[in-house]
C-alpha cells in the first residue's frame, strides 16, 4: 500500500478523515481558480467534501476569504494538503475550520490519482488509500451484473479509478460446477465458492483497494450464505467459515421475485438455466436475502422497477453510505 | 507555542467569542511560519477594504465577525477603500456603492479610526513600537523610517490583531538584521516619482533580500514614502535599511555585502511617452498626501483644465480641506483610486507620479497608466485648458 506521511499544520491531532482524493500539482490562487459558487477549482472537479493536495496558494489574500465562502456554503473541501505552507493556506484552514496538513512532496500524493482519482482516508498523520468495496447481490435475474456495470460505468464517468469484478472468480472453481467434474456436496460446493472467494479477495480486490480504487463486486460472500443456506446448511457455519473476509463499504440487495427473475434471465438470451437456477432453491434464497436486509446487513432496492430507476436508487445507495456524490457527473 | 496567561484565557473563549476565533488563527499562522510566542502590539492597520478587491466574501467575512460581537481592543487603522463613494451617479450600480458602504460601516462599527494607506498620518508610532500592520507600503515606512516594527501581515491577521492585541513574533519584531547581502546606491531623485522609479527597480531586483540604501539621506519624508511603496510592490520583505534614516542603520554589517548601482538611465525605462490620452485622470495621493503635500500642491494650481486631477489622502484631512471652488480637483479622503474600477467610469488612461501606481492601475483599476514627475505633472494639468 502507497501511504504518505503527513505533517499537521493547523491541528495537532484530527479525527480519521475520508473522501475522494484531488491533487494538482501547482499553486492554487483561489480567487480565480475556485469558483465560489460551485466550488470547482479550474472548472474541473469540486473540491467540496474532497481532500484536496496541491502545492500551494498563492495570489491575492482575498483568498481565505473564499474558502470561508465555501465553507459556509458547504462547499468547502474536508482536508487540504500543502507542499509549501504560507499564511494564506494557514489563514484559509483556520477561518474555514478545515483541517490542513504539510506534504514533502506533492509528487507523492499525486501517484494515487494515476489512473482516476482514489478514495483516501487521512489517519495517524499518514494518508492512506482506502479504495471502497461494493457489494451486488440479489437472485438470478434481478440485474446484478447490469447494475453493477452501469455503475462501473458512472463511476469512472466521474474520474475515479474502478474496477468490476465477479464471482466464482477462478475458471478452474466455475469449471467444477459447469463440468460436475466432481461429487458436490452443500459443504463442499459451500467451502469451493469460500475458497475462491478468499483467494479473489487477497489477490485481486485487496490489490486494487490499498491504491484507493472502488471495486464493484457482482456477488459476494452474502450469496454463499444466501443459496447455500438454501440447501439447508446451518447459516453460523456459513458466516463462520467467511468471518476473516471483509465488511463492504456498500452492500445492495437487489430485490425481485424469483420467478421473474428467471424470464428476465431466460429472455436475455437463447440459454438454458444453470446448476444454480433452480426456483425453489431461489425462493429460499430470497427468504435469506430479505432477512439479512431487514437485519441491515444488506441494503435492499427493489429490482422490478425499470434499469434506470434502479440503477439511480442504488446510487443513492452508495452516495449515502460513501459520502459521495456521483449524480452530478452521471449524465 | 508559548502563550502567557492572558492568552491562553482569549484561546479558551474567556473572553467571547470573536476574540476566541481571532486569536487562534494568530496562534496557528504563527506556529506555520516558525513564530515561538505571540506578542503585544498597540496599533494594527487592516488591508483589504476595497469591495472591488475583496468583494462578497471579504464583506461576508467582516460581517460575520462583527456579528459575533468582535471589536478592535487597539488602535485601528484601515486601507482605503474604493474612491467610488461620491460617485454613485458616474458610472458604479447602486449595489456596488451599497456594499462598499457596508464594508465601511462594520469596520467601523468595529472600530477603526481612519480609512487611509499612510496610517502614521493618523498616529505616528514611536522608535521601537509593535505594530500589526497589513498595508506593504506602510510597514515599510514603518520599519525602515519610523524605527517600528511590524510584520508584513495580511489583511486577516492585521484584523485579528486588532481584536486581540496580538500577533506572531515574527523576524520584524526582533530588530535590525545584523547584516545585509545588499548595499544599494542610488543616484539622488530629483522628485518624488523619481524616488519611487528607484524603490520600484530595487525591490525587483533584490526579490526577497533586505538592501541597505544610500542616497535617500536628508529628503522630505515623502520621497521615503514614494520609494518604500514602490520598493514593496517589488519585493515581498518587510524592511530596506535606509542610510542616515533608520534609527540603528548603523549597526548593520555591510562588509561582505554586494554592491549594486542604480543611476537615473535606469530609471527612464518607466517615464514612457504618453500616448493616446484624450481626457487622462491625473492621481497625486498613492500612497495618501500627507497635509504639507497636499497644501504644497493646492497652492501650486488653481484648476484642471482638461481631465480631472484626483487627490487621494486620508479620510481625516477631507474634514479639513475645502476644495469646491477648484475646477476639476476632487479630493478623495479615505478613497483608493488604484483599487476602484476606473474603466467603469469611463476612465482609460491615469497619469500619475506613482510608480506604486503605475504597477497596480493596469491590473486593479482596468486602465493604462503613465508616469510623470510630479513637478511635470502640475505643469501639465496647469496648461491643459
Amino acid at each position: 500500500m502507497i501511504e504518505v506521511p503527513l505533517h499537521p499544520v493547523t491541528e495537532a491531532t484530527i479525527a480519521k478523515v475520508c473522501g475522494r482524493l484531488i491533487t494538482y500539482d501547482g499553486l492554487i490562487s483561489p480567487l480565480g481558480d475556485i469558483d465560489a459558487t460551485t466550488g470547482r477549482l479550474k472548472n474541473t472537479f469540486t473540491i467540496k467534501n474532497r481532500i484536496v493536495a496541491v502545492k500551494g496558494f498563492t495570489g491575492s489574500t482575498v483568498g481565505p476569504y473564499i474558502i470561508y465562502s465555501l465553507k459556509k456554503r458547504g462547499l468547502a473541501p474536508k482536508a487540504l494538503i500543502v507542499e509549501q505552507v504560507d499564511v494564506n493556506a494557514v489563514t484559509s484552514a483556520v477561518i474555514s475550520d478545515i483541517p490542513l496538513f504539510k506534504v514533502d512532496k506533492i509528487s507523492d500524493i499525486e501517484k494515487l490519482n494515476e489512473e482516476g482519482s482514489a478514495l483516501v482516508c487521512i489517519e495517524s498523520g499518514k494518508l492512506k488509500p482506502r479504495g471502497a468495496l461494493i457489494a451486488i447481490e440479489g437472485v438470478d435475474g434481478a440485474g446484478k451484473t447490469t447494475v453493477s456495470k452501469h455503475l462501473l460505468e458512472i463511476f469512472r464517468k466521474c474520474g475515479f479509478r474502478a474496477i468490476y469484478t465477479y464471482e466464482p472468480y477462478y475458471d478452474s472453481i466455475r469449471k467444477i460446477f459447469e463440468n460436475k467434474s466432481m461429487d458436490l456436496t452443500p459443504e463442499s460446493e459451500a467451502l469451493l465458492l469460500v475458497a475462491d472467494r478468499y483467494s479473489h479477495i487477497s489477490k485481486v480486490v485487496k490489490r486494487e483497494l490499498e491504491r484507493g480504487g472502488i471495486v464493484i463486486l457482482d456477488r459476494y460472500k452474502y450469496s454463499t450464505i444466501a443459496y447455500q443456506g438454501a440447501l439447508g446448511l446451518p447459516l453460523e457455519w456459513l458466516r463462520e467459515v467467511q468471518k476473516y473476509l471483509p465488511d463492504p463499504d456498500v452492500a445492495v440487495y437487489l430485490d425481485i421475485n424469483p420467478v421473474e427473475g428467471l424470464k428476465r434471465k431466460l429472455k436475455s438470451k437463447e440459454r438454458t438455466l444453470t446448476y444454480f437456477e433452480n426456483v425453489e432453491r431461489i425462493e429460499k434464497a430470497r427468504e435469506i436475502y430479505l432477512d439479512m436486509a431487514s437485519k441491515g446487513e444488506l441494503t435492499l432496492v427493489d429490482a422490478s422497477l425499470e434499469l434506470p430507476i434502479v440503477v439511480e436508487k442504488v446510487i443513492e445507495v452508495v452516495n449515502g453510505k460513501l459520502g459521495l456524490e456521483i449524480r452530478e457527473c452521471s449524465s | 507555542m508559548y502563550l502567557n496567561r492572558e492568552e491562553e484565557r482569549m484561546l479558551s473563549g474567556e473572553m467571547g467569542e470573536a476574540v476566541a476565533k481571532a486569536i487562534n488563527v494568530i496562534v496557528k499562522v504563527g506556529e506555520a511560519l516558525g513564530a515561538p510566542r505571540l506578542i503585544e502590539v498597540s496599533h494594527a492597520h487592516v488591508s483589504g477594504v476595497s469591495y472591488f478587491n475583496i468583494g462578497d466574501f471579504g464583506l461576508e467575512f467582516i460581517e460575520d465577525l462583527l456579528a459575533s460581537k468582535a471589536r478592535f481592543s487597539i488602535f485601528t487603522t484601515a486601507n482605503p477603500h474604493a474612491a467610488l463613494l461620491s460617485y454613485r451617479s458616474r458610472g458604479f450600480d447602486n449595489w456596488v456603492v451599497d456594499k462598499q458602504l457596508k464594508i465601511v460601516d462594520a469596520l467601523r462599527q468595529m472600530g477603526v479610526k481612519s480609512f487611509t494607506c499612510t496610517p502614521y498620518y493618523v498616529r505616528k508610532p514611536s522608535h521601537g513600537e509593535h505594530l500589526a500592520w497589513a498595508e506593504s507600503s506602510a510597514v515599510l515606512y514603518a520599519n525602515s523610517v519610523l524605527g517600528a516594527m511590524t510584520n508584513r501581515e495580511t489583511g486577516i491577521v492585521a484584523l485579528l490583531s486588532g481584536i486581540t492585541g496580538r500577533t506572531y513574533l515574527g523576524e520584524a519584531h526582533i530588530g535590525l538584521p545584523r547584516e545585509v547581502r545588499y548595499v544599494v546606491e542610488i543616484e539622488k531623485p530629483k522628485d518624488p516619482s523619481e524616488a519611487g522609479a528607484y524603490g520600484l527597480l530595487v525591490g525587483e531586483s533584490l526579490k526577497n533580500s533586505i538592501p541597505l540604501v544610500n542616497g535617500l539621506e536628508d529628503y522630505p519624508e515623502y520621497y521615503l514614502k514614494e520609494f518604500l511603496a514602490a520598493f514593496a510592490t517589488g519585493s515581498p520583505t518587510y524592511l530596506a535599511v535606509l542610510h542616515g534614516v533608520t534609527p540603528g542603520y548603523r549597526e548593520v554589517d555591510t562588509t561582505s555585502a554586494e554592491r549594486l548601482v542604480f543611476s537615473k538611465s535606469d530609471i527612464l525605462k518607466l517615464y514612457s511617452e504618453i500616448k493616446g490620452c484624450n481626457s487622462p485622470l491625473y492621481l497625486l495621493g498613492c500612497p495618501h498626501l500627507s497635509f504639507e503635500e497636499l497644501t504644497d500642491i493646492l497652492g501650486k494650481i488653481e484648476g484642471v483644465g482638461r481631465g480631472e486631477l484626483w487627490l487621494t489622502v486620508g479620510e481625516h484631512y477631507g474634514r479639513v480641506v475645502n476644495i469646491e471652488s477648484r475646477r476639476n480637483i476632487k479630493i478623495s479622503p479615505g478613497g483608493c483610486a488604484v483599487t476602484t474600477r476606473l474603466d467603469l467610469l469611463g476612465v482609460d488612461c491615469v497619469i500619475t507620479d506613482s510608480a506604486k501606481a503605475l504597477t497596480y492601475l493596469p491590473k486593479l483599476a482596468g486602465v493604462r497608466a503613465f508616469l510623470v514627475r510630479r513637478s511635470e505633472l502640475l505643469k501639465m494639468v496647469a496648461s491643459v485648458d
